[in-house]
């Protein structure tokens, strides 16, 4: 568990939860207890087949759902059982961003616009509304110059600040991320980690699940680590990532936590929190050489 | 995996709608959809050319007067492979009892077959341009909207507007695929059993992709309210009118069908 501060209800609650898909042999989750909390960015990352990508899916609502699964313990998401027939509520109130940035699209609209418009139009807003909520979202993600273009013809950052544009639009007040940047190139990535940034300067609440934590780890405020469907580490990241060797294998531990644990190991003094970014351990061991010349 | 500017360029968008300011395009969508039963009903229904031939001439100018002939072309382009076979079958393959008006050698051309291939082409030409000018001159958000209107499933309304974008979707992703086997040394060019190996290397990613496509979109759809019950509305704001002229047109097939088995 973090410890410090945090709103006092957690918005999902996993209790020695398990899930098998109906296709698979072994528990893509496996007696998981975890809670998640509002107003924070909580980092999931681990392993391939961890079940990240199977948490994320159980806190946007999908899984039993719509995926099917043997489940075993319980976890509630906004107050609604993941297996009860309330389920559907949990979906309307949390917005879900996958990896890949065209599949996502509704391939049914033929301008940004309409993409955008599409689950506002299925709550059956007035048009006004619809109107000025999607212009605000796209607003918000850069993308009000190009409403009237194709989405097919966006690049894969585009269509992903598209996709939060969406979640953004319906005033979802929960996003889940899997694993956004992991199909797009370097000026793709830079595009979405600007606009998850922009989200938590604005308070949203965001569960991102991603392998590659050196980018993220600026704006995390808890990491959480799953391995083989097990929760394998749980705190704030410059804690947890304080001594990382016990996570060697289960995560990809940042260069700049890496060159920091070394430089520690030989008796530097560079501070007990590990560093969240390159500017961080620059920082630190701009300090570290003021203190030893003093 | 970046849409780049040369896959999308291949991938072209083969969508039939064409913006524009015309009367037509200004015609209620279910008015044109209803226009287009007794139209080709009618076509169908007399023995001779005369009738799509006459509907077909009217159906033309009428376009080419409203400065509607990219219509014309596009339904030319439907209608030509058509055409063609048409003629191929009924004026040269199929035998006739009747004298040939041409020999040469095993291929004989025929009046009757060639006559047959006329009638039966401008039947297919008048229900080609006539669904072509329907849904060439309506944005298909703004027809599936009408649909709705009209208390048609939003689902099926899905379903159309998903249909009018799966060619251009499967082009891009072919293209994206047969982008990343060229990256890879794979040699599409050359002989036609090379192509054909070429086929059936791009049919097993492509149907794997598209797989995995259908469950991610069948999720995003849900995250965006595919399936809540409920009233739904559109961005696009389309004035529900024309129901008396849309009955009066789908009525207008019964004196049509009379009037092309009588002449």
């Amino acid at each position: 568990m973090v410890s410090g501060d945090r709103p006092t209800e957690p918005f999902a609650r996993f209790e020695q939860f398990s899930i098998t898909y109906d296709t698979a042999s072994t528990p893509s989750l496996a007696g998981l207890t975890l809670d998640l909390y509002g107003d924070q960015l909580t980092l999931v990352t681990g392993p391939s087949g961890s079940g990240k990508s199977t948490l994320g899916r159980v806190v946007a609502g999908f899984v039993p759902r719509l995926l099917g699964g043997k489940v075993g313990g319980s976890a509630r998401i906004l107050d609604h059982d993941v297996d009860a027939e309330s389920a559907h509520e949990i979906t309307e109130s949390i917005g879900m961003v996958f990896d890949n940035p065209f599949d996502q699209l509704t391939a049914a609209t033929r301008t940004v616009f309409d993409e955008a418009a599409y689950a506002l139009e299925n709550e059956g807003l007035p048009p006004a509304e619809i109107i000025a909520r999607v212009l605000s979202a796209l607003e918000s993600v850069g993308l009000a110059g190009i409403a009237g273009q194709h989405p097919r013809r966006l690049s894969g950052g585009q269509s992903q600040r598209l996709a939060i544009a969406c979640a953004l639009a319906q005033q979802k007040p929960i996003l889940v991320l899997d694993d956004p940047t992991s199909q797009l190139d370097p000026t793709g990535t830079a595009e979405v980690v600007s606009m998850v940034r922009k989200l938590r300067r604005d308070h949203a609440t965001v569960v991102l699940i991603a392998q590659d934590l050196s980018r993220w780890l600026e704006i995390t405020d808890r990491l959480v680590v799953l391995d083989e469907g097990r929760l394998a580490a749980d705190g704030r990241p410059a804690s947890l990532l304080a001594d990382p060797g016990p996570l060697a294998g289960k995560i990809l531990i940042p260069r700049y936590i890496a060159i920091w644990a070394e430089l520690r190991s030989r008796g530097m003094g560079l501070g007990d929190h590990a560093p969240r970014g390159t500017d961080q351990l620059i920082s630190s061991l701009q300090a570290a050489v003021r203190v030893g010349r003093s | 995996m970046e849409a780049g500017t040369n896959t999308w360029s291949r991938a072209r968008v083969a969508a039939l709608y064409e913006i524009g300011n015309t009367w037509l395009h200004r015609v209620h969508p279910l008015t044109k959809l209803a226009a287009v039963l007794p139209l080709s009903v009618a076509g169908f229904a007399g023995d001779t050319i005369r009738v799509p031939a006459v509907l077909l001439l009217a159906a033309v100018i009428t376009l080419l007067v409203s400065r509607l002939g990219s219509i014309v072309l596009k339904s030319l382009r439907l209608i030509a492979p058509m055409t063609f076979a048409l003629f191929v079958i009924h004026g040269v393959v199929r035998p006739y009892p009747s004298e040939p008006i041409a020999s040469w050698g095993p291929i004989s051309i025929n009046a009757e077959g060639l006559a047959l291939a006329g009638t039966t082409a401008a039947r297919l030409a008048v229900f080609v341009v006539a669904v072509t000018a329907a849904m060439a001159t309506v944005h298909p958000k703004i027809f599936a909207t009408a649909l709705i209107q009209r208390g048609v499933s939003h689902k099926l309304a899905y379903a159309y507007l998903a249909g009018a974008e799966l060619l251009p979707e499967m082009r891009l992703r072919a293209a994206q695929i047969l982008d990343a086997q060229q990256s890879r040394g794979f040699d599409t060019r050359g002989s036609l059993p090379r192509r054909f190996r070429t086929l059936f290397a791009l049919l097993k990613p492509l149907l794997v992709s598209s797989l995995i496509g259908v469950e991610m979109r069948t999720l995003a759809l849900e995250s965006r309210g595919f399936s809540r019950v409920g009233t739904r509305t559109s961005a696009a704001e389309v004035e529900d009118r024309g129901r008396v002229l849309q009955r009066l047109l789908l009525a207008a097939a019964v004196p049509l069908i009379v009037l092309a088995v009588v002449w």
